[in-house]
């Protein structure tokens, strides 16, 4: 069947209801009564703004003269940079968080309120009383946190080589952000999505795309519980005995990005033994993503131990998800003397699930439907989506093979069912069989 | 339901409507909402296809309350038509909706025929089964397949209207028409049959 000799005109779509403009209409000169009138609203209170503001200026520049006559300052200070090349805290009023090695943060503090910006790295924040507002990655992301723990880590892309340690950090550098929240809540934005991270879930953000939630290994969730415990042990709020502040202006430590067929690396440890690692196990990681039709993104951090941790997998299906955990959680890569290594490795699908389609239909379009149920049944082992299982029952039911029918009747939605039950009908398979 | 819509008509507004429309006159917003909400209808219609169909008329009406405000920005002399950028709008809005959070709530709708008295069994069956396959298409593909055949944006408008690469306009078109002839053939046998 050609495209050309196709008559899309026969699925003919319905006209727009009555009135679609009468409605627009309405709507839009509604909300523009509402502005019209919040405007003036603006105006009638501009006077009284005048007044507010010159009474809060007054009162900014006296409370300047007397925090800047402070002998000594308590806390952080008002502004601060961190660029931390080993493990480190950071404490600043009402927020205390561990620093990863490698991270790049700033902050201003402005009354109850902290503005940081999480340049690069990874760190885990325990926020008390003040609101939090991060922004992540070259503003990739923003959230909003009060009363929560929670770990936020910026994964760079392929041109991180370029500007890891640069002030001049761009989104285009940013691959991932990643948000776990250990406990309370945190919102998150991005491409001008919100959503709100509930304790124990983790969420994503790539650049110009909304938030999306991630799979996390056991390990990494046990890791940002230890790590909220450690912090809850420590005082809160910047007081005496709490961790100093350390600014910073060193530069971590660089590595080289390398790059492969199946992904890239940075870190210690080199990008043939992470190879030859991933070459030994891909085998049985293959076998976790069966039934999946796309390449596998696999994000993850060697430790200098080399078990592997901080392990996000790109796959929503939670049973094949939990394979590939439980696989990279056995796996040992070589040790490092210090430092971890990010790794982000592409996983091939198993099979090639465009060409077994395009080899049913082709059976199919020959009545051998026989070959074109092989063919869609072979599809299904690495591309196991709705429109796949609908073709190969439909090719079951041609084939008239009810045990085949059977099979793939029990994996259709119940409307889908509806739907298809006459293509069986037709060829003399009834319900009841495919109940059976 | 409504009654089967016409051919599209290729027509735009002509100039002066559209200066009107842009300097806030509600009669040339009417005229401009008559001249497209068909186009607007079935390309929201076509992508909700199987998933919220009936969620398509807030849908029309939210493109053109964006369309409206977001007139004064339109360039008349710009590369873009202006059916074009409503149809862009459009799309937006239906895939918006189809990626909200809660957009597995809102389950698989029956499919919904739009019929006539005077299509025959065989026509009927054909526009149900090309239903079927769009509507089993992901929302990636299925946006690149309407867009360009009911209503034939060129590639680099696809391009435009759904922030992709025009190679990935391409090969996601290639897909999609694969998808729906693997469809259509499987439901219709006799379609291969006929076409060899």
């Amino acid at each position: 069947m050609d495209d050309d000799e196709l008559d899309f005109s026969a699925w003919a779509a319905p006209t727009a209801p009555t009135g679609l403009a009468d409605r627009v209409v309405a709507r839009v000169k509604a909300t523009d009564a509402v502005a019209v009138a919040a405007h003036h609203r603006q105006r009638t209170r501009r006077v009284f703004w005048w007044a507010g503001g010159l009474v809060a200026t007054l009162a900014t520049v006296i409370a300047v003269i007397v925090l800047t006559r402070s002998p000594e300052p308590r806390g952080a200070p008002g502004t601060g940079t961190m660029v931390a090349t080993v493990p480190q805290q950071l404490s600043l009023p009402g927020v205390l968080s561990n620093v990863d090695p490698g991270a790049n943060v700033s902050w201003q503090i402005a009354g109850n309120t902290i503005h940081v910006q999480q340049h690069s790295g990874a760190i885990t924040w325990r926020v008390d009383k003040p609101h939090l507002f991060l922004d992540v990655g070259a503003a990739v992301a923003s959230i909003e946190a009060s009363n929560a723990t929670l770990r936020v880590e910026t994964r760079m892309n392929l041109t991180d080589a370029r500007v890891i340690g640069a002030a001049a950090l761009t989104s285009a550098a940013v691959a991932l952000v990643t948000v776990s929240v250990y406990e309370g809540q945190a919102k998150l934005s991005g491409a001008g999505q919100t959503v709100v991270v509930q304790p124990g879930t983790t969420y994503g953000v790539v650049p110009g795309k909304a938030p999306e939630a991630l799979m996390l290994s056991d390990k990494y969730v046990d890791e940002v519980v230890e790590q909220a415990h450690d912090l809850e042990a420590q005082t809160v709020g910047g007081g005496p005995g709490s961790a100093a502040v350390t600014d910073k202006t060193a530069k971590p430590v660089q590595y080289a990005v390398e790059t492969s067929a199946h992904g890239y690396k940075f870190g210690p440890v080199s990008g043939d033994a992470i190879e030859a690692t991933m070459k030994a196990i891909e085998p049985s990681l293959i076998k976790c993503i069966k039934k999946r039709s796309d390449a596998q993104i696999l994000h993850f951090d060697i430790d200098p131990d080399g078990t592997v941790a901080h392990l996000y997998a790109t796959i929503d299906d939670p049973v094949s998800n939990a394979c590939v955990v439980n696989l990279l959680r056995h796996t040992r890569f070589p040790k490092a003397a210090s430092d971890g290594t990010s790794v982000s490795y592409s996983l091939a699908p198993p099979c090639d699930a465009d060409k077994l389609l395009e080899a049913g239909t082709q059976a199919v379009a020959r009545g051998v439907y026989a070959a074109g149920l092989k063919s869609f049944e072979a599809a299904l082992d690495c591309k196991y989506d709705d429109h796949t299982i609908q073709l190969t029952f439909m090719t079951a039911c041609s084939a008239g093979n009810v045990a085949a029918a059977r099979r793939h009747w029990k994996t259709l939605a119940t409307e889908t069912k509806s739907r298809l039950l006459q293509m069986c009908l037709r060829n003399h398979i009834t319900e009841q069989q495919l109940d059976e | 339901m409504h009654a089967l819509a016409a051919t599209p008509a290729a027509t735009e507004l002509d100039e002066l409507a559209l200066r009107r429309a842009q300097r806030g006159e509600e009669r040339a917003w009417r005229d401009l909402i008559l001249l497209y909400q068909d186009r607007v209808y079935a390309l929201v219609w076509r992508l909700l296809a199987g998933r919220a169909q009936h969620r398509a008329p807030d849908l029309a009406q939210e493109t053109f309350v964006r369309v409206v405000r977001a007139l004064p920005k339109f360039d008349p002399i710009g590369s873009a038509k202006l059916s074009t950028w409503i149809l862009t709008i459009a799309t937006r809005v239906a895939l918006n909706e189809l990626r909200r959070p809660d957009a597995d709530a809102l389950g698989i709708e029956p499919l919904a025929h739009a019929e006539s008295a005077d299509q025959s069994v065989e026509r009927k069956r054909l526009g149900g089964a090309i239903e079927a396959g769009i509507a089993a298409l992901d929302d990636e593909h299925r946006a690149v397949l309407v867009l360009r055949e009911y209503h034939e944006l060129d590639y680099a408008e696809i391009a435009t209207a759904l922030s992709i690469e025009l190679g990935t306009v391409k090969s996601r078109l290639s897909r999609a028409r694969a998808a729906l002839r693997a469809h259509l053939v499987t439901a219709l046998p006799e379609l291969g049959d006929r076409h060899g």
